[in-house]
């Protein structure tokens, strides 16, 4: 009579699977260095997939496989998760070192050409801070729209586009009596 | 088909509380080893985005705590007396477990691996309910 038995093939590296998936795991919620449960999580992956395999062929049980691969599966999302994040942060911070020196091109153009087209009279301050946040919102989703570098030129034309545009979004109206200068908006929707 | 002979393996319960033992002795030794400024491992979160998670600065208090300074260690980090509960009970699950293990032998029955697993995992997400939430949160904001 052939009596089921089950053979120890595959306990060793379900083994070593479960200690590294485990500690893995642990790794991935600790946010300072979740992206590091990469290393024991992909060999804990491995570990236990050799397992499984030594298993099926050995006539072993494949319980501690099929743990520490649902284990090390778990925290390899979660490593991959924290990858995403930080190389979304590097690729935010490495556009915003490569820009900057345009930025402040940009802001220089911007202060220049306001003066020019605004002259030094006295202004409602509201009133155009309002016009300007509107016209930086649409400047701002021009700016994301565009893929990584922005050219020296491109920044100083948009500087004094965007003083332009502000000029154009605000109406004047001179009340004569009181002798002040008044902006209004005339854009009040974008 | 018939199997092939059942050989003696080895005691898979006394090896994975063993393997365990030697981890969490090793984080206990990392933390009494560097009492610096600089740690072997860095706060990548902080360093590359500025965020400060609820893990920042928690080497720096697993030194205090196994010096003794619990009150130093808890002003470094909050929610590192916790965490560090974490490893010393299981530290003294997993000996108890190894000893549970060798004394007696392999297999171990299923329903004492089935409660040392129920445990851990409750007592973990308890001890690193603040780290959990922030990961989550973090990633739900993100995504």
């Amino acid at each position: 009579m052939d009596v089921e038995t089950r053979t120890t093939a595959g306990q060793v590296m379900g083994v070593i699977g479960i200690v590294l998936g485990v500690v893995s795991l642990v790794l991935a919620f600790i946010p300072c260095i979740g992206v590091m449960a990469f290393i024991p999580g992909v060999l804990a992956l491995t570990f236990s997939i050799i397992s499984i395999v030594q298993a099926s062929n050995g006539y072993g049980s494949k319980g501690l496989g099929i743990g520490a691969l649902i284990v090390s599966l778990v925290s390899i999302v979660l490593a991959a998760a924290w990858l995403i994040v930080f190389s979304g942060t590097f690729a935010f911070a490495d556009r915003a070192i490569r820009n900057s020196d345009k930025i402040e091109i940009f802001g220089k153009e911007f202060g220049k050409a306001f003066e020019e087209e605004f002259g030094k009279g006295d202004v409602n301050l509201k009133i155009v801070s309002d016009s300007l946040e509107n016209s930086l919102r649409q400047l701002e989703n021009e700016l994301d729209s565009l893929d990584g570098y922005i050219p020296e030129e491109k920044a100083r034309k948009a500087g004094q586009a965007a003083a332009r545009a502000l000029k154009k979004s605000t109406r004047v109206v001179i009340e004569t009596d009181s002798g002040k200068i008044q902006f209004e908006t005339s854009n009040k929707s974008h | 088909m018939k199997p092939p002979s059942c050989k003696k393996g080895i005691n898979v319960y006394a090896s994975v509380n063993a393997l365990f033992i030697v981890v969490i002795l090793a984080v206990f030794m990392y933390s009494f080893a560097f009492k610096t400024e600089k740690y072997p491992i860095p706060a990548l979160l902080t360093q590359s985005t500025g965020l400060i998670p609820p893990s920042r600065g928690l080497s720096k208090s697993f030194s205090e705590i196994v010096r003794g300074n619990i009150s130093a260690a808890k002003l470094i980090n909050p929610h590192s007396l916790q965490i560090f509960a974490f490893f010393l009970i299981q530290l003294v699950m997993r000996v108890a477990g190894f000893a549970a293990a060798k004394i007696i032998g392999s297999p171990f029955p299923v329903k004492g691996i089935a409660v040392d697993v129920c445990i851990s995992l409750a007592l973990f997400v308890f001890c690193f309910a603040p780290l959990i939430s922030y990961t989550f949160r973090l990633f739900v904001q993100l995504f």
